[in-house]
């Protein structure tokens, strides 16, 4: 599953755009070594080589993305506008209208599976045949890039789907579509004094997922843990529902401060991939029979809801058909494929599909997780859940959610897991300025938060009494182009363009001083993607001025005096 | 007085009408509530989702529909989260005002006394250096004085005097678990109303002194002078009444202007007050909360100018509202 982070606004909200007007620049040479003649000066009808890119407002990251990208573009002889929208517009309505040059917004995986088809594949290009809804906003055409990324889709084999998805990435820089640019540090920052356990990343389900092990500290070396207490953690953003199928849904940070606690789920996503939760009593065994992908999903005979009931197969299709049938559902991608769910018997359910679906691990999980029967047959389920509901099967339980403000988790007594809650309870301060957010960290108000990646986090390694522990995450930015629109409607001009990137030095800037050694990332998803992350087709994309007038003097551009490519 | 007051509300109904549109179309015309929605894999759902929001109907049948279920008292529910709007407005208005009576009564106590001060002590070194702290003052924007108030106050402070913890917070109107008026609730207001006074005391004592110093050079105040009355007498009896009454009409309009415009402290102090609904729908196009809340904060607005209308016949006799 992907979701976009739609670059909320953080800070007061209203950063001014930095739309910046065209310099005209007294360069009377080009470090390129090209002759800078004729077209832009002496043919008064042609046109500069300059594009505007456009990004969320409010984004500090974002801003510092674009300006050092502006600035490097300059110096090979390309014009870069920068235009700040808030997230609803760009999102909302200039990039599936593909009224846009390039853009440049983050990708947030939820899954391991890159699911590319989504954003790449030509069926998904908005129009009448999906109801102007597909993701294609790059509006990119490949025969190779649909073939390789479709045949993943479907493909339940981890090792061929690795294949495949190369071949697709592969595809996809022999087109010139867009250009991966940065990986996201996926940034931890707690008192470790106070805060004891297991400190762990986890980029589906958030860092606190494994929250039943901490603990509260009462002298810095303690390793022990110990019962009782409270902590409280920062929190970006709210989330707007606690109904994980509902449209309102969709939010990560509403898996990472109640979902992740409460809903039972098949599968936990880690960093080394799917891992089976106690939820099951093994691995789930997949099997193909005359094309037809079945999974039996044994269920832990421990596995109990927080009122003693236990959990059983009819949740599992309970859940099923509420997502495939249900009303305002966020996302059905798995679910529609799924034929029928099967209660052999209370402890075993049989998922068959009607199509093959390779990503089946993060489905009755990922952002969903298996909702109670028993408690909400014959209900409104978004009325019984959307304000957050007194029921779990995860290792908390809501104690109460004052919106606007704070939720705090307690440990749910009927936990069937080996390891019971540590704390008495866990609260999320909701804080959606990140400066704000960071001066109520460094004053112990909050024992730890998971901003964004922000340049300016570098500062919090210098206070006492804090740890940042940054390493790179699933979430990742590029530079997406538009493949219709022109310039860009010219494969040369895209390829000149990707030489024309300094990649490297945006890497540089932004999270060097965070994440010392941090690269680039050189396919559409990031190194922490162990299961996928393989050949780096983008690799050879390197700044390289001779190229791009090699390329765009074939493409019938020469540079003006004012340094700027025309035609 | 009463006609007045009742032409007065009367002009102010196509004003929030006007408002209204232009709030409504241009909202429209910039935003996507569905937006959020461009992320799932379902192709269907921005579909179901545009129906159901009625955002496939033209702008304007919304926004009569819209009107008239306002006008009925059906305020809707909110695109995002589907929370009645009414009551979200009412939670955050509640909030709102307790900014704004802790702020406006210490603003105006201190802005007051500094203008009766500076007017009294003219280009006394006090004068000087409140001269030169309001122009400071007016200078701060309150996103900046917030943060740096959360650094040194809840940081830097505490670390220096080897305090464990910060003698006032910065984060909400309560801890987790309090609620009500108590010492916790006082220990979070006072960085919060603080940030939301500096550039309102700077403003009003400035007003203050100019109209302090008007007067004290006025006939009347000679005379009393002349007949012996006590300095403080003469000061606060006859001074301070008449001086108050331009910085009463100010303080009565920028209260109003206040209900809607707090958006910068309550986002740095995560308070969710007016402010940040306000936010939050602006960010999500969220139509159905903006309205109301542009009705609720115009009403203010109004109704505060009103006020000032009126405070200006009563505080003077000799003008006659008509």
């Amino acid at each position: 599953m992907i979701n976009v982070r739609t670059g909320r606004t953080r800070g007061i909200g209203l950063a001014l755009p930095l739309a910046l007007a065209l310099v005209a620049s007294a360069c009377s040479s080009s470090d390129s070594g090209s002759t800078t003649t004729t077209a832009g000066a002496a043919n008064p009808d042609a046109k500069p080589l300059s594009m505007t890119i456009y990004t969320t407002a409010g984004n500090k990251r974002r801003e510092l993305t674009a300006q050092i990208l502006q600035s490097g573009l300059k110096e090979v002889g390309i014009d870069l506008k920068i235009q700040t929208e808030k997230s609803s517009e760009l999102f909302g309505k200039r990039l599936p209208a593909g009224d846009f040059q390039v853009a440049l917004y983050a990708q947030v995986p939820a899954s391991n599976s890159p699911v590319l088809c989504n954003i790449f594949c030509s069926e998904n290009i908005p129009g009448p045949a999906n109801e102007n809804s597909g993701q294609n906003w790059t509006r990119t055409k490949s025969e190779a890039v649909d073939k390789a990324f479709k045949e993943a889709d479907t493909e339940a084999d981890q090792a061929k789907r690795k294949v495949l998805s190369d071949q697709g990435e592969k595809a996809l820089a022999d087109v010139f579509t867009s250009l991966p640019v940065d990986p996201f540090p996926d940034i931890l920052a707690y008192n470790p004094a106070k805060v004891g356990g297991p400190v762990l990343h986890n980029f589906a389900h958030g860092p606190w997922y494994n929250a039943n092990e901490y603990y509260v500290k009462t002298s810095a070396d303690q390793a022990t843990p110990a019962k009782g207490g409270e902590l409280v953690f920062g929190a970006e953003q709210e989330p707007d529902t606690a109904d994980w199928i509902n449209t309102a849904a969709g939010s990560s940070w509403g898996i990472y401060t109640i979902g992740a606690h409460t809903m039972p789920r098949a599968f936990d996503y880690l960093p080394d991939g799917y891992k089976a939760t106690e939820l099951l009593a093994g691995e789930p065994a997949l099997t193909m029979d005359a094309g037809k992908q079945t999974v039996t999903y044994k269920l832990n005979p421990a596995a109990v809801w927080s009122d003693g009931q236990p959990i059983t197969s009819a949740d599992f299709q309970y859940t099923f058909d509420q997502i495939k049938n249900g009303k305002d559902i966020y996302d059905r991608t798995g679910y529609k494929d799924i034929e029928s769910v099967d209660a052999k018997d209370p402890k075993t359910a049989l998922v068959t599909f009607a199509t093959p679906y390779g990503d089946y691990k993060d489905l009755f999980g990922g952002f969903y997780g298996v909702f109670p029967k028993h408690l909400l047959d014959g209900k409104d389920r978004n009325a019984e859940m959307k304000d957050g509901y007194k029921w779990s099967g995860g290792p908390w339980v809501i104690d109460h959610w004052t919106k606007e403000s704070e939720v705090v988790l307690t440990p749910n007594p009927n936990w069937y897991g080996a390891k019971k809650a540590n704390l008495d309870k866990m609260t999320f301060k909701f804080n959606s300025d990140t400066s704000a957010q960071i001066g109520n960290f460094k004053s112990k108000q909050l024992d730890m938060i998971y901003p964004q990646a922000q340049p300016d986090l570098k500062d919090l390694k210098t206070v006492p009494d804090v740890k940042v522990d940054t390493v790179t995450g699933l979430s990742y930015e590029a530079l997406w182009i538009n493949n219709e629109k022109a310039p860009f409607d010219d494969p040369k001009v895209r390829e000149a363009f990707f030489y024309a990137v300094d990649r490297a030095a945006i890497v540089k800037g932004l999270f060097e001083p965070i994440q010392p050694g941090i690269q680039v990332i050189n396919a559409f998803m990031t190194q922490a993607n162990k299961d996928f992350y393989g050949s780096e087709p983008f690799a050879g994309f390197k700044k390289d001025t001779k190229k791009v007038d090699q390329l765009l003097t074939g493409a019938g551009y020469r540079k003006g005096k004012d340094g700027i490519y025309a035609k | 007085m009463l006609a007045f007051v009742i032409r007065r509300i009367g002009l102010s109904i196509p004003v929030l009408l006007i408002a209204s549109i232009i709030v409504f179309f241009g909202v429209s015309a910039t935003s996507d509530p569905t937006a959020r929605l461009r992320f799932s894999r379902d192709p269907g759902v921005i579909k179901a989702e545009t129906k159901r929001l009625g955002l496939d109907k033209p702008v304007t049948v919304r926004y009569v529909k819209w009107l008239s279920s306002f006008a009925k008292g059906d305020w809707g529910q909110s695109f995002v989260d589907r929370q009645s709007v009414k009551t979200k407005i009412g939670k955050a208005l509640w909030i709102t005002l307790q900014l704004i009576f802790f702020g406006v009564a210490i603003s105006a106590v201190i802005a007051i006394a500094i203008g009766i001060y500076s007017a009294t002590r003219q280009y006394s070194v006090g004068d000087v250096v409140f001269t030169g702290a309001s122009f400071v003052g007016l200078s701060m924007p309150p996103f900046w004085f917030g943060l740096i108030a959360i650094d040194l106050i809840t940081f830097k402070l505490p670390r220096r005097v080897g305090w464990d913890s910060t003698p006032l917070y910065s984060l909400g109107l309560h801890s987790s678990g309090q609620s009500g008026f108590n010492v916790d609730y006082l220990r979070h207001l006072v960085l919060p109303v603080a940030t939301l006074t500096v550039q309102i005391i700077a403003s009003w004592s400035r007003y203050q002194r100019s109209s302090m110093l008007d007067v004290m050079g006025s006939d009347y105040i000679r005379t009393a002078r002349a007949k012996g009355l006590p300095r403080r007498r003469v000061v606060l009896k006859h001074g301070l009444r008449n001086a108050l009454i331009p910085l009463v009409t100010i303080m009565a309009v920028d209260i109003g202007v206040l209900f809607g415009g707090l958006v910068i402290t309550e986002q740095i102090f995560s308070i969710p007050g007016m402010g940040r609904v306000f936010l939050r729908a602006l960010e999500n196009g969220d139509t159905n909360v903006m309205l109301p809340w542009l009705m609720v904060s115009a009403a203010f607005i109004v109704a505060f100018n009103l006020v000032a209308d009126v405070l200006y016949g009563v505080l003077d006799p000799r003008i006659r509202l008509a």
